[in-house]
């Protein structure tokens, strides 16, 4: 149990309140909801993942996917369009282009003969991001977006960013283990330099409903810490920004209340979200999501490490976290066929080179990147 | 026989006062036998000592000449004295060995000053003195208590009624004192002083005993005899500081005899010693171990009275309306207490003078200046400091006391080396000035200012500030003895401005404010014995400036917005009449009538009819005019209450009543936070509407100072106001399409034991409470928990609260408290899933579980300073620990996604021990 002494006006450090993790008993729930994840893209592919609810007690960390739905995308009194299931509770449209204006909506129906609609949106354009740039803060490369729009146009913004960094792994690995040859024989392909990307996990939204302009001045999409390990080589971050309508907003706003704003003292009380799709049968069924109609505008940025100020000292990642090499004798090799075993590279007998008389060895999470990322550079990577 | 006997043997115990005519009497003498018929005194002394164990010392010289006629059968000493010695000016004293002393022009003392046996108790007549001296010694008061006091210039018989008036004032500063319990013996009649000290009792025209007695004072009594109409100003000492040891003779008490219940009195001694988690004593903190008053957790001042929300509290300030009782997130109450005099909460039977919220009134007067001589009184602490200076202006007619507290927690923050720490800022301070002239005995005047002003940054660039401005005027006049009122004027501001400056192009300022004057007149008339009216009327006109948002700088491109400002007018006219229907029998019936107008001007939206309100429900916008009315409200609240008494120990007394309010907090956080918003009633939000019905059972024990209660109440609430989820507070121009009216629900039984004096003092209380509330909207949103009663965020159903307090000496006490309460509700998740490639949590319905129960210990020490009387200044240092055995008490459960993962934290206000170290002076 850690105590971490509460930020709440500084006052709180004398006061010594404390957070500590905590896990209630709640009862576990015998029925799943439904959740319906994604937008109606007026302009692209739209992407709707539909899952399951879980307990709070499992262990998983992927959502539970509801396989073999029938979707489609409904235009008001017009086309409708299949959605095709390209991955497990995936499911995927075809390049559309929607009349703005036009009302659309998601349609689906479950392996198990359940009906579900969301409510009809009318298709609306998102303005292109204007700018994204970054600047040094002291907390860090705070990355900030500019765009605007008619002042007739919705006011209602919405941002999700995906970003992709280089990393190295602790220790260059120059040799890989030949199980069936039992030998040691030179790597030839680069487990060393990586890309490991995230995405944005926490909601960002805005509106510019108080300002003349309907305008974005400098908005800040996400803030990387100076000692992150992400801007150790090159950074990349690619802005997602969405214009929504009231409803949607509020529907976003209300479940980043709910999930990232409580805790504190004055933090407002969660409440029991409802979106808007709705099971066609019941009225009780509770659905989680909220399916809205609008494209998608993204912009790239890049930061190079030369770029960032000289004092700031960026964390080596894993190198930090990896301890030194251990050596094993060559006539233990054949543990190199276990999985977690990696070798590094030899140690050679300084009056015979060609004695080999221990290989460096380390885990894997420390030799191979593969492990946190991938080792083909992304082909936007510059 | 002696004829002879040492002058100085008595003399030293001799009155220092006028040789008024003396009287003595022994209690347990035994009936005489005497017949003489012109005999000398020398002879009635002879058969006296050969009938009893009774010796006399006298000088013959005094007696020469007096020839005595008597024929007494069973007859008691001192009353044959008191015949035979009638016409002389001789006087007689008996002490408990059965020494008769006569003597001539001095009267003689059979016991030391202060002393009191029920063996010998020797009184005075004295003609009538209106006023008594201002002086604390004890000598002096024993002296008072001995005298006969003649009322009125008349000799009215017994079967006429007589009115005996006057102010009991504190003899060391001349502060009147509130509360006190008048009453007279043998007829027990009883009243208690009000708010100016002043105290009336009609009774049949004979002789009394007068007793004051009270919290904190020393119990005196006078004797009196009532002839007609007058009046007999009493002086009482503070039975804290004496030296003396201090002996409460406990008759009757208010806990019993009066009509009223559901009132919990404090008075800033009893204030003080109770442990709190900064050092400082604290009025709010200490009414929270009260039964029936209940916090969401520590961080919060806002009171929930009996199931009420935080905004159904009226808190006075002398008078004067205080909306957010709390400074530096409500670790400290926003009331400094060196000026505090007394706090009184009215849970139930609110008197007919109080309106305008549902559930309680908590009135806390500060003192009245010191009438002799400049005093200061101050502390100093690890958080704050404080300072106050009282005494005359000029003369004793005109006093002040003026009083300041600040923090230095801004100085703290800075030292520590956290950056985040350094970034934030907490300030707040605290002024009172209090000024009272009396222009004589039937005309005061007294003014008070308060301004409580707060400021903090939380490491970041959004500073928030707000304060509350207070002052009021109030005229006391008393017509006659049997009418008097007071004229108050009032006027109350709160405001608030958030800053933000980090981001250039929206950097702004939001800022709110509202403002209230009042206007009240209140009386109270002795119709007879048997009623006493009170009666009054009040007005206060309510200005709010809802909201406006201005840009800051030349960069921002924030649109300048202003919502229309809401202006009220509640007024409310009342009587109630307390009638004595027989001894046992009590009763207050009490009826307020209040009044409500929304004015213009204002832009008033129309929704359809029967659809749940929203912007697409709006059908029209009405336009009002400056001053029109667009919404009026009014109805009657009843206000009763009954005392029936068994006995001297034990009463039962009955409640209900009726309250309305006009006048709403927003907020969607659980606690009352800085930037609520308080809403007017007008077209589309309607007021508020509370009854409650109590009864309870009253007993005292050992003579009165134990004192233990049961109450049981049962509440209802109409119209409350909860919010849709996700509702939009600030800035909002149609807020009504986010409030939903809800109906509240509340019961509970409260137990209570009290012992307010001697070694030992404190309070054990046990509530068992529930507070539930239920939502009927018309649309989905706006139905919590389908439409079923849930329980509110400070439904703890069991509450156990311990006040103790140990005085070894004079020099040394401690205090011990203990509070036990089930944890409040909260809402928990149930599952959780992933929308865009997050964790997320789906949550059960509202309030459906509970954070652990709370528990919390905690001590303190108070060592006063030596208390020689020549000393600059008296000190005294309190030391405590807060939550002595560190328990992390939850104040909040919550599920948070960080990093993709949903985690479970338990957030503890005060997760270990706190100690605290204050020093407090005296001058």
């Amino acid at each position: 149990m850690i105590c971490i002494r509460l930020l709440l006006g500084g006052i709180m450090l004398l006061l010594a309140s404390c957070v500590e993790t905590f896990d209630p008993e709640v009862a576990a729930r015998q029925t799943t909801l439904l959740v319906v994840d994604g937008f109606i893209n007026s302009r692209g592919v739209t992407t709707i993942k539909l899952s399951r609810t879980a307990n709070l007690q499992d262990t998983a960390t992927t959502a539970l996917p509801e396989k073999s739905a029938t979707v489609q995308i409904e235009e008001e009194l017009g086309r409708k369009v299949p959605l095709v299931e390209t991955l497990p509770g995936t499911y995927t449209s075809p390049n559309l282009t929607l009349e703005i204006g036009r009302k659309y909506r998601i349609c689906l129906r479950t392996a198990t003969q359940k009906e579900y609609v969301s409510d009809y949106v009318a298709a609306i354009t998102t303005p292109v991001i204007d700018h994204i740039y970054w600047r040094p803060t002291r907390d860090g490369a705070a990355i900030y977006v500019d765009s605007h729009d008619e002042p007739t146009n919705t006011r209602y913004y919405r941002w999700a960013f995906e970003e992709t960094w280089e990393f190295t792994s602790a220790f260059r690995s120059l040799v890989e283990y030949n199980v069936e040859a039992d030998t040691v024989v030179p790597r030839k392909d680069n487990i060393y330099n990586c890309w490991a990307s995230s995405y944005s996990s926490s909601i960002n939204l805005v509106n510019t409903n108080s300002l003349v302009e309907n305008k974005i001045v400098r908005h800040t999409l996400t803030t990387v810490p100076s000692n992150s390990v992400k801007l150790r080589f090159k950074y990349s971050v690619l802005a997602k920004q969405y214009a929504q309508t009231k409803e949607e907003y509020d529907y976003w706003a209300l479940l980043k209340k709910n999930t990232e704003d409580i805790g504190s003292i004055y933090g407002p009380l969660p409440v029991q979200l409802s979106g808007n799709v709705h099971a066609v049968e019941s009225t009780e069924e509770a659905v989680i999501g909220f399916v809205g109609v609008y494209s998608q505008e993204e912009k790239r940025l890049f930061i190079d490490r030369s770029e960032i100020p000289a004092d700031w000292e960026p964390a080596a990642g894993l190198a930090d976290r990896c301890i030194g090499p251990d050596t094993l004798l060559p006539r233990d090799k054949y543990l190199f066929a276990l999985p977690n075993v990696r070798p590094i590279g030899y140690i050679r007998n300084e009056r015979n080179y060609f004695q080999i008389l221990a290989y460096t060895y380390s885990s894997d999470i420390c030799v191979d990147c593969r492990k946190t990322g991938a080792n083909v550079k992304p082909s936007f990577w510059r | 026989m002696k004829n002879k006997y040492l002058l100085c043997w008595y003399t030293i115990l001799v009155c220092w006062l006028l040789p008024w005519q003396l009287i003595a009497q022994t209690a347990s003498s035994k009936g005489l036998m005497l017949s003489l018929a012109d005999e000398p005194f020398e002879i009635l002394v002879q058969k006296v000592e050969a009938q009893s164990t009774y010796h006399f010392y006298y000088d013959t010289t005094q007696v020469q000449g007096l020839r005595i006629t008597i024929q007494v059968v069973g007859q008691p000493l001192p009353s044959v004295l008191k015949a035979v010695l009638k016409d002389s000016k001789l006087y007689f004293a008996i002490d408990e060995q059965h020494n008769v002393f006569i003597t001539k022009g001095t009267p003689v003392y059979t016991q030391l000053p202060g002393e009191q046996s029920a063996t010998s108790v020797t009184t005075h007549i004295l003609p009538v003195k209106k006023s008594e001296r201002l002086i604390s010694d004890p000598d002096h008061f024993s002296a008072l208590e001995r005298r006969l006091y003649e009322i009125g210039n008349g000799n009215r018989q017994l079967s006429e009624k007589s009115t005996i008036s006057g102010y009991v004032r504190l003899a060391t500063s001349g502060e009147p004192i509130v509360g006190a319990a008048v009453y007279v013996e043998p007829s027990g009649l009883s009243t208690a002083t009000d708010a100016e000290g002043r105290y009336s009792l009609t009774l049949p025209s004979t002789r009394y005993e007068l007793w004051v007695k009270g919290i904190g004072l020393r119990s005196t009594k006078r004797q009196i005899l009532l002839r007609a109409d007058g009046r007999l100003d009493i002086v009482v000492d503070n039975n804290n500081t004496t030296l003396q040891e201090v002996i409460i003779q406990g008759q009757h008490n208010k806990n019993v005899t009066s009509t009223q219940m559901g009132i919990e009195q404090l008075d800033i001694k009893t204030i003080r010693q109770v442990p709190t988690a900064l050092g400082e004593a604290d009025v709010l903190r200490v009414l929270l171990t009260l039964p029936g008053v209940k916090s969401v957790g520590e961080g919060s001042t806002g009171l929930n009275v009996r199931g009420g929300g935080t905004d159904q509290n009226l808190i006075l300030f002398n008078s004067a309306t205080i909306y957010n009782p709390s400074h530096l997130f409500g670790f400290f109450s926003a009331f400094n207490p060196d000026i505090v005099d007394k706090v009184e909460l009215y849970k139930a039977a609110i008197p007919a003078q109080f309106g305008g919220r549902l559930s309680s009134v908590l009135d806390i007067t500060s003192r009245d200046g010191n009438t002799e001589k400049l005093h200061g009184t101050g502390g100093i602490g690890l958080l704050t400091s404080r300072l106050a200076l009282e005494g005359p202006i000029v003369n004793k007619k005109n006093t002040f006391l003026v009083g300041g507290r600040t923090t230095y927690s801004d100085w703290l923050l800075k030292q520590l080396p956290s950056k985040e720490f350094n970034r934030s800022a907490a300030a707040f301070y605290d002024g009172n000035v209090q000024l009272k002239h009396i222009f004589n005995n039937h005309n005061t005047l007294t003014g008070s200012a308060y301004i409580s002003r707060d400021r903090f940054r939380l490491a970041s660039d959004t500073v928030y500030r707000y304060t509350n401005q207070a002052a009021s005027l109030k005229w006391q006049h008393v017509v006659n003895e049997r009418l008097a009122g007071n004229i108050t004027g009032t006027y109350s501001r709160y405001y608030y401005d958030i800053t933000n400056q980090n981001n250039p192009a929206v950097a702004s300022a939001l800022s709110y404010s509202l403002l209230q004057a009042s206007v009240q007149a209140d009386a109270s008339y002795l119709l007879s014995d048997k009623h006493t009216i009170e009666f009054g009327a009040g007005s206060t006109l309510y200005n709010i400036e809802p909201g406006s948002l201005k840009p800051l700088g030349n960069e921002s491109l924030i649109a300048g917005t202003t919502l229309a400002h809401e202006k009220a007018l509640e007024s409310a006219l009342y009587v109630s009449d307390k009638i004595t229907i027989g001894p046992r029998l009590l009763a207050t019936v009490g009826l307020r009538y209040s009044f409500f107008n929304a004015l213009g001007p204002r832009n008033v939206y129309r929704y359809l009819s029967g659809a749940a309100r929203s912007e697409s429900t709006i059908i029209d916008t009405v336009a009002y005019g400056a001053s029109q009315v667009l919404a009026t409200y009014h109805g009657p609240e009843y206000r009763v209450a009954a005392r029936y008494a068994f006995n001297d120990n034990s009463s039962v007394k009955l409640s209900y009543n009726r309250t309305r309010q006009y006048i709403h907090m927003l907020s969607n956080t659980t606690v009352m936070s800085p930037t609520d918003v308080w809403k007017l009633s007008d077209a589309n939000v309607r007021p508020q509407v509370g009854d409650q019905a109590a009864i309870g059972y009253y007993r005292d024990a050992k003579q009165h100072t134990i004192e233990t209660s049961v109450e049981i109440y049962y509440k209802k609430l109409h119209d409350v106001v909860d919010y849709k989820s996700g509702a939009l507070l600030l800035l909002n121009s149609h807020i009504e399409t986010d409030i939903i009216n809800a109906q509240g629900r509340a019961y509970g039984v409260e137990f209570l034991v009290r012992k307010l004096t001697g070694k030992i003092n404190g309070w054990l209380s046990y509530t068992y409470s529930r507070s539930l509330i239920r939502t009927k909207g018309l649309s989905s949103d706006e139905i919590i928990n389908q439409g079923k009663y849930y329980p509110s965020n400070f439904d703890k159903p069991h509450d156990v609260s311990l006040v103790g307090n140990y005085r070894f000496n004079k020099r040394f006490s401690t205090s011990l408290n203990f509070v036990y309460n089930t944890g409040r509700p909260i809402t928990l998740p149930l599952a959780k899933y992933y929308v865009n490639n997050t964790v997320r949590v789906y949550y059960s319905e509202r309030n459906a579980y509970r954070v652990p129960d709370y528990y919390r210990f905690d001590i303190a020490l108070n060592i006063e300073g030596n208390h020689k009387i020549t000393k600059f200044s008296h000190s005294s240092w309190n030391i405590g620990i807060y939550n002595l055995t560190g328990r992390k008490n939850p104040y909040s459960i919550y599920f948070k996604s960080v990093d993709g993962v949903v985690k479970g934290y338990k957030l503890s206000i005060f997760g270990r021990p706190i100690p605290t170290v204050t020093y407090n002076f005296k001058f």
